[in-house]
Parts: structure tokens; sequence; C-alpha cells
């Protein structure tokens, strides 16, 4: 059991790893205290939802650049905003591999597009044919959210419903049933991989 | 106004500070890591009837801004490290001439391109000494995105009051970080208008140096020039006429630090004193609450510097650890205050590189310290 969860989404400009970090702490932030005790006082919800800092760098370059995007969940309030040893990284390129493939503690869950990288790591990973799947769906554009399905299922971080509320908030509405589907598969991967991380309110 | 619980990026909660603080407009040119706020801007003030506008570059955008706060409008603009060298000159211009507006430094790390979007604190000492000639500037530093929010506000109340450009210091981290926010109804201030009727010129000094504002187009004869001026606007070279123009000017925010400054102070009693601002502070927050030896003073004005609610901090620590992400900064303001007030130990923990220091960094620091 863990009170703080500490994600990485890696990988190249244009995958949609930093939407998919914003789907992830939008929802955990926003709508997460719906399934928690809900209290009267605006003010103490904090208290009975989470705590999230969502965090992103991106080169320059933007699309085909290197990408990560962080996301920090937490019970309690969050200090220092940054990850230093993930207890989940998803790895989207071979870049992101070389890079943070090895930033990992036995615990970390490591998912991995096998079609975008090529290394493995020397530990225990999971992989996840995002683009692939994506693709079989119609469009490789979804590849993040079923990477980000998968994620969800590994680690019941937040509520599958609740990053359908926040896609709604986020994405154009025309996209929001390939979106969905692609949360769903993913989610179904993510279950069939047999690891998990187990958190204080998941 | 209602306030609305929202979770949003460090440069968005910039921007809804500036609206909820009367902002009607906005110049700037796009520059990583402050784009975000222009991209915002351009979406948001056009809905509550404000005007943005892309300027060539950074020298005409702060001017446009100029233009428009004597115009009666609030106006800011907001860039990045190399954008803000630019706006130097500028900047002394709205001292001078003392024109209320807001400028936003996303800082990078530098110096000149440097590495675009990565954080650095290395506008510190720009923000204060960055525009040439004698002056005092107001300059703040937020250290989590509702602190975006709340001290927008605060830069634009204390433009108003001031009759003064002030400078709100973010970077590269806070610009891009998203947090949960309450986009809270906090006082706004106005500035005062120069009464309408027979133009008079009330003497600053008897104002506690601030006089009212004579907006463009509503009929004062008004002379606003970047020369030094007597208080009926016209340029003089009379060494009496500038040295009663800087005292006052100097004065109207150095004499009020009482007001302007503020700050905060985190176990008060621990024996080992951190001085952090903006993202580090956080850092040092972890610390904080792990540890009762350890204490926090973080000042969200950096200039002027809180030097006596500092020295009041200090008195009787064991030591005093400035943690920058710059070659120290603020270092040397500390080092003199806590000096002052008695404290053997000071160092200086620098991070540089465009990274923001971890904890671990902070306890690294200390033992060195301690060790020594």
């Amino acid at each position: 059991m863990v009170d703080t969860i500490e994600i990485r989404l890696s990988g190249f400009g244009g995958q949609g790893l930093i939407m998919a970090s914003v789907v992830l702490a939008r929802a955990a932030s926003m709508y997460e205290s719906k399934h928690v005790v809900q209290k009267d006082d605006k003010y103490k919800r904090e208290e009975s939802g989470l705590y999230v800092v969502q965090t992103q760098t991106y080169g320059s370059g933007v699309r085909g650049g290197a990408s990560r995007a962080e996301v920090k969940i937490s019970k309690k309030s969050i200090n220092y905003p940054e990850i230093t040893t993930p207890d989940v990284l998803v790895l989207m390129s071979e870049e992101a591999f070389q890079k943070y493939g090895s930033e990992t503690k036995p615990s970390t869950l490591v998912l991995i597009d096998p079609d975008t990288v090529a290394g493995r790591p020397e530990g225990d990973y999971c992989e996840i044919p995002a683009t692939v799947t994506a693709n079989e769906l119609g469009n490789k554009i979804v590849a993040n959210m079923v990477m980000l399905g998968a994620v969800t299922a590994m680690t019941k971080v937040v509520h599958p419903d609740s990053l359908k509320s926040a896609m709604k908030d986020l994405l154009p509405s025309e996209t929001l049933e390939l979106n969905f589907k692609a949360l769903e598969e993913g989610y179904d991967l993510g279950k069939s991989c047999g690891f998990e991380i187990k958190t204080d309110w998941g | 106004m209602p306030e609305e619980e929202v979770f949003l990026q460090g440069n968005e909660a910039v921007v809804e500070g500036a609206l909820r603080a009367g902002c009607r407009f906005y110049a700037g040119y796009p520059i990583c890591p402050s784009t975000g706020i222009l991209e915002t801007m351009v979406m948001r003030l056009p809905e509550v009837g404000g005007t943005v506008i892309q300027m060539e570059d950074e020298i005409s955008s702060i001017a446009a801004v100029i233009g428009a706060a004597w115009g009666g409008a609030k106006a800011m603009t907001a860039t990045s490290g190399p954008g803000f060298s630019l706006m130097q000159e500028n900047l002394g211009y709205a001292v001078i001439t003392e024109t209320p507006c807001v400028i936003v430094d996303a800082q990078r790390s530098g110096p000149s391109t440097g590495q675009p979007t990565l954080p650095s604190h290395g506008d510190i000492m720009q923000a204060r000494w960055g525009t040439h000639g004698s002056h005092s500037i107001i300059a703040l530093a937020p250290s989590n995105v509702q602190e975006c929010y709340d001290l927008t506000i605060e830069a634009f109340n204390l433009s108003e009051k001031y009759r003064t450009p002030v400078v709100l210091l973010s970077d590269g981290e806070l610009a891009h970080m998203r947090e949960r926010i309450v986009l809270k109804d906090l006082p706004i201030v106005n500035r005062e208008e120069f009464p309408k009727g027979p133009v008079t010129f009330p003497l600053g000094e008897e104002l506690g140096g601030v006089s009212p504002f004579p907006t463009f187009g509503r009929g004062h004869r008004t002379h606003v020039t970047g020369l030094t001026h007597t208080i009926v606007g016209y340029p003089s070279e009379s060494i009496e006429v500038q040295t009663k123009l800087l005292t006052r000017l100097i004065g109207k925010i150095s004499d009020n630090r009482k007001d302007i400054c503020k700050y905060e102070v985190h176990n008060p009693k621990a024996e080992h004193l951190i001085v952090a601002y903006g993202i580090p502070a956080r850092s040092a927050m972890e610390l904080v609450t792990e540890r009762a030896d350890i204490g926090l003073f973080q000042p969200l004005t950096i200039w002027p510097f809180p030097s006596k609610a500092f020295r009041r901090a200090a008195e009787g620590k064991k030591s005093v650890l400035v943690v920058e992400m710059n070659e120290g900064h603020i270092f040397r303001e500390v080092e003199r205050h806590a000096c002052r007030a008695g404290v053997e130990e000071i160092e200086l923990c620098s991070k540089l590189g465009g990274g923001i220091p971890a904890p671990e960094e902070m306890l690294d620091c200390i033992s060195a310290m301690e060790g020594e």
C-alpha cells in the first residue's frame, strides 16, 4: 500500500503523453472526490479528495522530440513536485527507454509499447501494444489512451468514470467515442498483465 | 464574484488572476515557457471585453502596456529570459513615469537562449537592477499554482496602489505545472484618479509619495516623460529636482515594506533556518514537515526584501541556509541581515543546470554545513 503514487509517461512529441497525463491528473484532482466522502464545505474537500501535481517537459522541436510528463497523486498534500523514482513508468520510445528505463525500483511497474521500444529492462515489465491496438481501432493517435487505460487497470488510481469525465472536458467531442474505446481496450490489456500497485484509496 | 475550484497550469492561473484583478489589456511576444500566458490571454481576455495584441517583439510589448496603462487600462505583459532582458529599458521608463503595470517573467535557464523551457531563477537580480539608474522595484515570487493566481492579483494591486511596475517572477517549472486551486474572491485595488476640474499638482511627498493618476483623455494636461521632471511634469536638469524625484520614487516602495512585503515562516522555533522562494520552497517544506529542527523563511515578496521580518526569523538560529536556483542572488541580502541578527553560519545551496533542487540535495547542503 502506498499513500503517494508517482507516474512517469515518456515517449516522443505527438504521441499525446502530455494529454494523457493531464487527463489522469484532472480526473484524480477534480472528479475522484465523488468516490470518497463528500463534505459540505468545499474547502474540506481537500481532505477527502486527492492531491495532484502534474508536470511536463518537452524539447523545443515538439513533434518527434523527447517528451515526458509526470503525475504525482497523494492523500497528503504534495510539496516537492517532481518524481525521483517512479512507481509506474510508461515507455513509448527507444530514447525514453534509454533515458529512463533504468531509473526504477524493484516495485516499479514498467509498461512498454513493443512497437516503439526495441530494448527491454532487466527487471519485470509488461508489454502493452498501445500503437497496434490504436491502429486497429482506426487511429494510432489514441495510443495514449490505450496506455492510460492500462495504467488505470494496474493501479486503480482513479475510477475509469473519472477519466471519462476529464476526457469530456479536454478532448473534442467528436473524438470521445474513439478515445473511450481506446481507454477500455487498454484497461483490459492492463488487467491481463497480472501486475498491480495498491494505493490507500484504490 | 463567486469562488470556483479549478485544475490549472501555472500560466493559466496567472491569466485568471490578472482577469480577476481587472486586467483588460495584454501585449506580448511568444517565448517559452511564458507562451501559455499569451495563448490563454488570446482566448480569455476578449471574453471580458479586453484587448490582446501580439507585438513584433518584447520591447514594443512593454511599450504597448505602458501606453495602455496611461489610457486607463490595467495592463500586463509576460515573457521569459531573453525577452525580459529586452524589456529592461522600458521597465525603467515605467518606473520614472510611475506607470502601473505588471510584467511576468517565467524564468528559464540562461544566459542568452540557454535552456528553453527549463526552469531557473537567474533573473532575480535582473528584476532588481536590470534597468539602469537608481530606483526601487517590487517583485513577487510564487511557489505553486495557487500563488500564481494570488500573487498576480497582488501584483496588480500593488502596481495600482503605488503607481509602479510590478514584476512577477515565475519559472519554467511553475509555468507548465498543473494543480487544483481556488479562484478566490480577493480584494481588488484601483488607482486613484487625478481629480477633475482645475489642474493642480499635489506634491507626491504630501500623499505618501504617490500622486493620483491623470489618465489620458480625461481633460488633464499631462506630460509623460522619461526625463527627470518637476512635479508639473516638465524636464529639469536641476540636482535638487532629481534628488527629490528619486528620493520619492525609491522611498514610496522602500519605506512601505511593511505594507508591501509578504512572507511565510514555518517551524519558527527550529535551530536551522532555510531561506527559499519559488519552487525550492516546496522542496524545503518536505524537510520542514519531517524535521522539527529545520525551519523555513519563504519571501513571497523578493523585492523589496522583507529584511525586518527576516531578521526576526533569523534571530537565535544556529545556521541559515539559502537555497536558490542561481549562483546566489538573494544570498548576499540574506547574509548581511543574518549577520546583523547574530547568526554565525550562513551558507548558499546553489542549484544550476535547469533543474529544481530535491529535498535530498538540501539535506546534503545541511550535512556539509554541519560537517565543517
